[in-house]
């Protein structure tokens, strides 16, 4: 088999298998996030989700509490994962707001919310990719904004 | 092609391990041949190492590290690099690239000793390049008998030494199609050679039926091995929350890229072996954005225990794991990719070369130096001090003592060998070599010309050590007239090693027409010892005891040099010369004034200075003229003409014996 016939069958085994992996990780379950109407004048309209105010606030309360049980059901953690003993306390002082106005769907269930930290903790703007398991938000991967 | 294709297709080939990999189409330079894109080598200067520069499995030259190191090493080194890309994609014990490659160093090797460098060559490589070396340094592989002798060091940048997990394993080919798109596409299939015998293995085991193990380097040679260990840090709003390390560079675990030692059987004992790691991290988002990959939510959840890499070794992978560790190994600092131009592995590097080229010759070196023919018996080399293989009762060569010093000035430390050898049982020779990194024979220091020194008659070798940057032997011989008297000849001579070779540092004998004066004739000064003596007049000194005690110890000797004329010799006293003597006419003083001058010669040239001897031994009165503080010239006249028969020029009590010590 020549080189490039090889890699266009492994480009598209790989696009089967990315689509199935996310597939796996959507659940489609009722979550937190609610599909509302777009705007737009199409004849069909296609949902748009949100993120709502209370979902943002648990995620915060959450995220903030100091609480490496509570922070496990708000984080993508690997099961079992040990985590750095300080982190929870460290998330606690950053005191994470998140921007549900800013909050936009990147994939099936991948999304994106500006977030804000204490000034005390450091920098203070970020982007916080979101991923949604089994029908709700977890924070998979923050990137400071510069 | 994108990154994200790239991590795709990796990810695609692990997944579709039914489908077959075929080779990449062979091209014309990987049946046989070397590469004429190695860099010449010609030009080279004598005083600067040269360094070859090997790149690895799929690579190319290594010009960018070369750039690196130049402007990390000051004047003395000069770099080439070896190409084999158009064979990369071959195993490194085969002749296309083991044997090209040690054509290549002898090559350079040979120029460097042309232009007057001590002909070794330093290797710089990356990952297979580093199996390479160890292949073509064993001539059943690189077919240069020689070529250990010409290799200075080796410095390995994430070589496999104990194999990767990815060797030999059903995950290579999704590798393979990362790597090889990274550097410039050749692909070996995954059913080659090449990917087999990259399987990881601890000395050979594990290795499949075909591959043999890398060959040790002999002891001789430093190897310092560089590593990269790559750990990535999950953050949230930067904070770290864990770790995850590759447990090495992605292609090669920490274990093999450290394991020179225990990847072949018969640990070597002895050999310098270096090991340091090239650290690097990264954040995990940043990574895999830089990688975008699309399994963001896999590799959230994906834990590891362990590193990365000890999880391909068992078996546990995954796309997302697979995705992960091609990311890093493609894009992390100190990824097995990225190690060629990573500021701190190339520091190591060049601390490494530093310390290779300064190390010098040590006693382990000359405990197993080769040697030349000696008493018969064939050159070879020494094994823990001793020539092997010689038949019973046919002799032997081995190691006396050893000496260690810089004589050429470049900072590192020549070895001197002295060594004995008997052939069918009798003692009969002695001598001194010295020897250059590898170590290089680079001569004998002769201290009798081409006479060896015979332990038979009862020789001994004197001190031998280094004085000034150079080499001091010393010797005493038996006196061939009477071997009953014991060691009576005086010998000396000091060396320095320049352009690889050993060189007697040029003495001044006396020349005739140096005047005799009260201290002495020329170099053959009163005063110095015997060995002093011959040392600064290049002669021999034959010590005669008068009284026949030990010469070297009596109070009063008669001292002949083999290079000096008939009828001049020295007369000494507890080891020293006291004064010269001359019976020979062609000897003068500064005034002209010799044997056969007349003693009005003598009063006219030295008027109001001379006086009469009182000498209670003799009926007639010589002439003495005062030269300088206990010092005098003596003018021996005979009784019946009244003309020098004898001129003497020394310490005062001395020059003014008549006969022996009387």
């Amino acid at each position: 088999m020549r080189r490039g016939v090889m890699v266009g069958v492994a480009a598209g085994v790989a696009a089967a298998v990315a689509v199935g992996v996310f597939v796996s990780l959507s659940g489609r379950e009722e979550g937190q996030a609610q599909a509302v109407p777009a705007r737009s004048a199409t004849p069909v309209a296609e949902p748009v989700e949100v993120l709502l105010a209370e979902q943002a606030r648990l995620l915060e309360a959450e995220l903030a509490a100091g609480d490496e049980a509570r922070l496990r059901e708000v984080v993508v953690l690997p099961e079992g994962q040990v985590l750095d003993p300080g982190l929870a306390a460290g998330l606690a002082a950053a005191a994470p707001r998140l921007d549900e106005a800013s909050f936009r769907t990147t994939g099936d269930d991948t999304a994106s919310v500006a977030v804000t930290t204490s000034a005390d903790a450091g920098s203070s703007r970020w982007t916080a990719t979101l991923l949604r398991i089994d029908g709700q938000w977890k924070v998979a991967f923050t990137e400071e904004v510069p | 092609m994108t990154r994200r294709f790239l991590l795709v297709s990796l990810v695609a080939a692990v997944a579709i391990a039914t489908v077959p990999v075929v080779a990449a189409p062979a091209t014309a330079g990987q049946a046989s041949g070397c590469s004429d894109r190695s860099s010449g080598t010609d030009g080279l200067a004598a005083d600067a190492h040269p360094v070859v520069l090997v790149h690895g499995w799929t690579g190319e030259p290594l010009g960018d590290t070369r750039t690196a190191l130049e402007g990390r090493l000051a004047r003395g080194w000069q770099f080439r690099l070896f190409d084999y890309h158009r064979s990369s994609t071959q195993w490194a014990a085969e002749p296309a690239i083991a044997r090209c490659l040690a054509q290549y160093v002898e090559r350079l090797s040979d120029s460097h000793r042309a232009v007057g460098g001590d002909g070794l060559v330093y290797l710089v490589t990356h990952s297979m390049g580093g199996l390479a070396v160890r292949f073509a340094a064993d001539p059943r592989y690189g077919g240069v008998k020689d070529l250990p002798q010409r290799i200075g060091g080796l410095v390995t940048l994430g070589t496999p030494h104990q194999g990767s997990p990815w060797g030999n394993s059903g995950v290579y080919s999704g590798l393979l199609d990362v790597v090889n798109r990274i550097n410039f596409g050749a692909l070996p299939s995954a059913t080659s050679k090449a990917s087999s015998c990259l399987a990881a293995h601890a000395a050979g085991e594990g290795l499949p039926a075909g591959c043999a193990p890398p060959p040790y380097l002999p002891t001789t040679i430093p190897v310092t091995q560089v590593a990269g260990a790559a750990t990535v840090t999950r953050r949230l709003f930067g904070l770290r929350a864990y770790d995850i390390s590759l447990g090495g560079d992605g292609i090669v675990p920490t274990h093999s890229a450290h394991g020179y030692i225990g990847s072949a059987p018969r640990t070597p004992v002895g050999q310098i072996v270096r090991a340091s790691s090239s650290e690097c991290g990264m954040d995990m988002h940043s990574l895999l954005a830089l990688a975008g990959t699309p399994l963001l939510g896999s590799i959230a959840q994906m834990r590891i225990d362990g590193s990365a890499m000890d999880a391909i070794s068992q078996g546990r992978t995954s796309p997302a794991l697979l995705e992960f560790t091609g990311a890093a190994l493609m894009l992390m600092p100190c990824g097995h990719s990225k190690l060629l131009t990573n500021g701190a592995a190339l520091d190591q590097v060049a601390q490494a070369l530093q310390e290779q080229t300064s190390a010098g010759v040590t006693v382990a070196d000359l405990r197993n130096a080769p040697v030349p023919s000696l008493c018969e018996h064939p050159a070879g080399r020494l094994v823990d001090g001793s020539l092997p293989g010689l038949p019973p009762g046919s002799g032997e060569v081995t190691l006396v003592d050893t000496l260690l010093g810089d004589l050429d000035g470049d900072g590192r430390n020549e070895g001197v060998a002295t060594m004995q050898c008997t052939y069918g049982g009798n003692a009969n020779y002695l001598g001194v070599w010295v020897y250059g990194r590898g170590p290089t024979l680079l001569g004998r220091a002769d201290i009798e010309g081409s006479r060896p020194i015979q332990r038979s008659r009862g020789v001994s070798l004197g001190e031998v050590r280094i004085v000034d940057g150079q080499l001091e032997v010393n010797g005493l011989d038996g006196d061939e007239d009477d071997s009953t008297a014991g060691p009576s000849v005086y010998l000396s001579r000091r060396f320095t090693v320049s352009g690889g070779r050993v060189t007697a540092v040029p003495v001044t004998a006396p020349r005739a027409a140096e005047p005799l004066t009260g201290d002495g004739w020329g170099s053959w000064r009163v005063g110095d010892s015997y060995g002093v003596a011959a040392r600064l007049t290049g002669w021999s000194m034959d010590v005669d005891d008068i009284n026949g005690d030990d010469p070297g110890g009596s109070e009063c000797t008669y001292v002949h040099a083999d290079g000096a004329p008939d009828e001049v010799f020295a007369q000494g006293g507890s080891g020293t010369i006291r004064s010269v003597v001359t019976h020979a006419p062609g000897l003068k003083t500064a005034k002209g004034v010799g044997v056969g001058s007349s003693e009005a010669d003598v009063l006219t040239a030295y008027g109001s200075a001379v006086r009469r001897t009182d000498n209670e031994y003799v009926e007639i009165d010589d002439v003495v003229v005062e030269a300088g503080p206990d010092r005098v010239l003596r003018f021996q006249f005979d009784d019946e003409d009244r003309r020098v028969i004898a001129l003497h020029g020394g310490e005062v009590s001395w020059a003014m014996l008549i006969e022996g010590c009387a």
